[in-house]
Formats: C-alpha cells, structure tokens, sequence
C-alpha cells in the first residue's frame, strides 16, 4: 500500500452546466484533404462509454457521456484544474437530480470536464442540467516516490490503481506504451493540469505496432519520453501515465485524448501491461 | 440496406421555442406588389406536415414548431446534429415530456423544425426547451459509398423504401424537379444544415411540374443539382430532399428542400409516389392528409 498525503488534500465543490454542442465550420478536414462533417464535442452522449473502442466511430473527439462548462472562462479554469478523474459528480437540479456518476477526463482546447453516469441518468438528463463535483487531488503525492508528480487524480482511485512501487520505481498496469513521436495536439500547452493531448492516428503502421484499434475510453496508457511536468513536451527518459478520455478524431495531428496522471523526468516510473487497466474496472461503471 | 448506424453516435442537442418573426412593415412580392404576411418562427398551430406547400397566405411558414439556440455556435451544433426523423422530447414548461420528431432546417434563420400532436402544441409557450437525441451525421449506405446521406436519422432511412436496382438507389419521390428551379439556398457552404427553394414564381412550370400539389414532408427529387459540398448545379448529379416549410411570394424563394441523400453522378433515381412523405413513415399526418 502506497502512503499518499491526502489528508491534507482540500475538497472543494466545483461545478458547470451539461455543455451543448458548438459547431463554427460545418467542416473537418481529413488528413486526405477531405472535408467531413461530423458529432464532435459536448452534449450528453447517450451510445458511447468508458469501456468503449475509442477509435471506430463515425465522429471526431467525441466526448463519453456528459460534457460540462462554465460559461464564465475564469470559473471554468477553476472547474477544469480542479475537477480530478475519480473524484464524484451529482446532479444537482433537473430530472436525475442526485444521481451520482464520476469524472473521467478532462478536454483541452473546448475546456470540458467529462463525467460517466449510468444509462437512466443520461436519458433523463436535459442539456443546462448542472453537475457539481466534489474536487479533491490537486497536490496529491506519493510519499515514497517524491519526484512523482500525481495529477488531475482522486486520491481513493489512486489506491485501487493496483500501483506497486519496486526498487524505487513505480509500477503501474497500462493497456497501451507509446511512443513519444504519436503524442500530437496539444504539446506545448502550459500546464497538464487542465485538459489533454492526442495520440496521432493517421500513420497506419504505428496504429497496428502500438494496438491504437483496441484503445478504449478510459484505458490507462504510457507516454515514453514524454514530460509532462510544467506542460507538455518530449524529454529522453521522462514517463507519462494517463487515461484515454476522448475518441478519435480525423483532423491531422489528433486522436484519442490522454489525460495526465502521472510524470517524472526520469524513469521511474513502469508501464506493467495489463488489458484491464480501464477506469471501468475501478469506479464500478 | 446495410448502414454503419452502429457507429453513430447519439448527442443531445436542444434549442427554445423560437418567437415568431416579421420581417415587415411590407415585403415585396416577385410581381413588385407589397405583402404582409405571417412569416417564420413560433408554434403554428394549423401549418402541419402533410398540408399543401403553396396552401397558405403566409411567407416560409415553418409547420409544427421551431427552435433555435441564442448562442450563433451552440445554434450551429444544434442546426447541424439535429437530422429529420430524430425524436425531440419537450423538456420544460407545460407540455414536459411529451415527444415529437425532427421534419426539417430552416436555412437563413437557422432554425430546426419539429412535429408534436395538437395536444403538445397547445400547451408549448415561447422559450420551452426541446431536446433532440441527434443521430445521423455521417449516415452512410454501405452498397452505395458514393452517395452521402446528410440530415437523416437512420431509422427514417429505413421506412423510406429504398431498393438498390443495378447499382443504382431507388427512392421513391413525390415530385421530379428540374435544377432551373432551384433558389434561395443556393451556394451555402454546406447542405448539412438548413434548406434551399425551390422557385415557384413561372406558373408553367409551377403547373408542369406539379408544384401545386407538393404538401410539407413530400420527398422530392432535386435533378442536376449537387449537394455533397454545398449546392450547386452539377449536370448528372441528384439530391434527395424533404420539403421543410411552405411557399412564398419573394423572388427566388418557394418550398424549401433539406437534403438526405446525394450523389454528383446519377446513382439516385426517383420513383414517382405521391404518397412519399415523411408524415407517412412517420405515422404523423393528420386525417385526412
């Protein structure tokens, strides 16, 4: 068992509306050069689950169930630093008024936090319905392994994560390690502790050597090389963990999203592959 | 017919009942004569799927009820997912819960269109929120990759009855029009959302090409005309499309069409069926329609 310091980790509550669908250009452009037009971002998505394929559908960064946002940029940075994958999300007013569901990503760029609830409770639920969370993680650490940095992760799904720490390494069951050259949209960003980065699907050889045809939303994956300390770059040596929180997409430069959980510099940290490293096996979706 | 349904996703999108607009103090007709007439927007009450196209003293009347977003992007989500056939449920006000269907888009306002039961429409005030469980966008036939479906839930698709004979998409029309008679709408970046017009203005093609009897909901053929990526004329090419709201008196303006199916080569055929419309597969025409 791991020794973290969430005892003196804050919960707050924070907030934001079921987020509606934005649609500027009616098109996409495919890295062919052809213009698409296709369901992308926000909404309540009624027929695609933490647990699902995240590539194979007829859609682009298509968000699991509800996408939530503030309309005010100030408060929705605070929603979106502060919400962390795990943490619970309650309905507070509409029909599924109560019910209870998870967070299970973040979503740069359109700033949303995604959150998992059950079938009914999607089905009864109105776009302006709001989700208040109870945010608790921002500065979680391990205590054994200092040069860690923990984000954007509830504590209580920290310690069902199966995590082992050996000789001074922290392993961790991924479904999926990657290489630093697929990371695409989103490098550069200032910080990961709001929204994501996209693993590039477009080169069809990298998609069958890493098994990108069988990520799943909610997959836990490693980013080799991948520094994601004080934003989002490439650095010999450094590990990412992070979860799959969005689908594919067809713009160049994009695709699944990942969610920070884990960063070191160094190597101290161990991808232990494991195909049941999902959010679906730990917050009893 | 085999689609890739199971691969669409399904996003709740919703608009408020949008007020009725008047585009006055006069409108000026085609023949230079000013007009008043009740125009878009609201609830219409006695304009219904199923009804007579050029029935009405009124400009683009929108059957059944319209709903927009204030914010212009959300609007263009809305406007965009929402496809004809999608089932639309009332999520406030006094009419909560009841259910209804997606008949069109209305290009220019940007409107989405929806059929309730008179019951429903009477208790709908302005600014009740409807929600449409969107479904749709990227609909494609497996057997026909060239042709695009746009706006169409895939259900609907399947009550349409399509045959594919020789490589070629049967679908059964209500009328066959000519690309001449194509107006307003014309040129828009995209034909996934809102609608073009057919021009009824020339009284012997009006008559020669049954304009007269073309009722809201009819399926129509669009001759020559491209849609795939906004429209245009296109020789060879057809659009399949649903006909939204009724005719008009302004130059370049009549019956508005939201497109379903095209192809920029002849793979679409009509088959003349006065009895194709969306109010008959959807089980919504009123006695008698």
């Amino acid at each position: 068992m791991l020794t973290t310091n969430k005892e003196q980790l804050v919960q707050l509550a924070v907030s934001g509306p079921v987020a509606h669908s934005k649609v500027r250009s009616p098109y996409r452009i495919k890295t062919s050069g052809m213009p698409v037009t296709l369901p992308g971002t926000g909404g309540i998505t009624y027929n695609v689950r933490i647990g699902d394929l995240a590539c194979g559908w007829v859609a682009d960064h298509v968000e699991p169930g509800v996408s939530i946002r503030n309309s005010d940029d100030t408060e929705n940075a605070g929603l979106n630093t502060l919400a962390c994958v795990g943490n619970t999300a309650t309905v507070i007013n509409g029909e599924a008024k109560g019910a209870k569901g998870y967070v299970t990503g973040k979503h740069g760029g359109i700033e949303h936090v995604l959150a998992w609830f059950d079938q009914k409770t999607l089905e009864s639920m109105a776009i302006g319905d709001k989700i208040q969370i109870r945010a608790w993680g921002t500065g979680l650490k391990i205590q054994e392994v200092p040069e860690i940095t923990v984000m954007n992760l509830d504590p209580e799904l920290l310690e069902k994560m199966n995590l082992k720490i050996v000789d001074g390494i922290l392993e961790v069951p991924v479904t999926a390690i990657l290489p630093p050259y697929l990371m695409g949209s989103g490098i550069g960003a200032a910080t990961c502790h709001t929204g994501d980065y996209d693993i590039m699907t477009a080169d069809p050889d990298a998609f069958r050597e890493y098994g990108l045809d069988k990520l799943r939303l909610g997959d836990i994956v490693l980013l080799q090389d991948c520094d994601n300390q004080y934003g989002r770059g490439y650095l010999k040596g450094a590990v990412s963990v992070g979860v799959v929180v969005h689908s594919d997409c067809v713009i160049t430069g994009h695709g699944p999203g990942v969610t920070t959980l884990f960063t070191c510099k160094r190597p101290l940290i161990r991808g232990i592959k494991d195909t049941e490293a999902n959010l679906i096996a730990w917050l009893s979706l | 017919m085999q689609t890739n349904s199971d691969r669409l996703v399904q996003i709740a999108v919703a608009g408020q009942v949008a007020f009725a607009r008047s585009y006055g103090p006069w409108e000026i007709s085609q023949g230079g004569k000013a007009f008043m007439y009740p125009s878009v927007g609201g609830i219409s009450y006695n304009a219904k799927i199923g009804d007579l196209a050029s029935g009405f003293q009124a400009d683009h009347a929108e059957p059944g009820v319209t709903i927009r977003r204030k914010d212009n992007l959300e609007n263009g989500g809305l406007n965009t997912l929402a496809c004809v056939g999608n089932t639309a449920t009332v999520s406030s006000g006094d009419a909560k819960g009841a259910r209804g269907y997606v008949t069109g888009k209305h290009g220019g306002v940007e409107h989405v269109l929806i059929w309730f039961d008179q019951d429903t429409l009477e208790k709908l005030g302005p600014d009740d929120t409807i929600q449409i469980k969107s479904w749709g966008t990227g609909l494609a036939i497996d057997e026909m990759p060239d042709i695009q479906c746009k706006n169409l839930d895939p259900d609907l698709l399947a009550k349409m009855n399509l045959h594919i004979r020789s490589g070629v998409l049967e679908v059964p029309v209500a009328a066959t029009v000519p690309a001449q008679l194509m107006g307003s709408g014309m040129g828009s970046a995209t034909a996934h959302r809102g609608d073009y017009d057919i021009m009824t203005a020339d009284i012997q093609a009006y008559s020669k090409y049954g304009l007269d009897k073309l009722r809201l909901g009819d399926i129509v053929l669009l001759q020559d005309c491209d849609t795939t990526f906004g429209r245009g004329y296109l020789e060879g090419a057809a659009t399949i499309g649903v006909i939204v709201h009724s005719d008009c008196l302004l130059a370049g303006h009549g019956p508005g069409v939201t497109t379903l199916l095209t192809c920029k080569t002849p793979k679409i055929r009509g088959i003349q069926d006065s009895k194709a419309n969306i109010g008959s597969y959807l089980g919504i025409l009123r006695e008698g329609n």
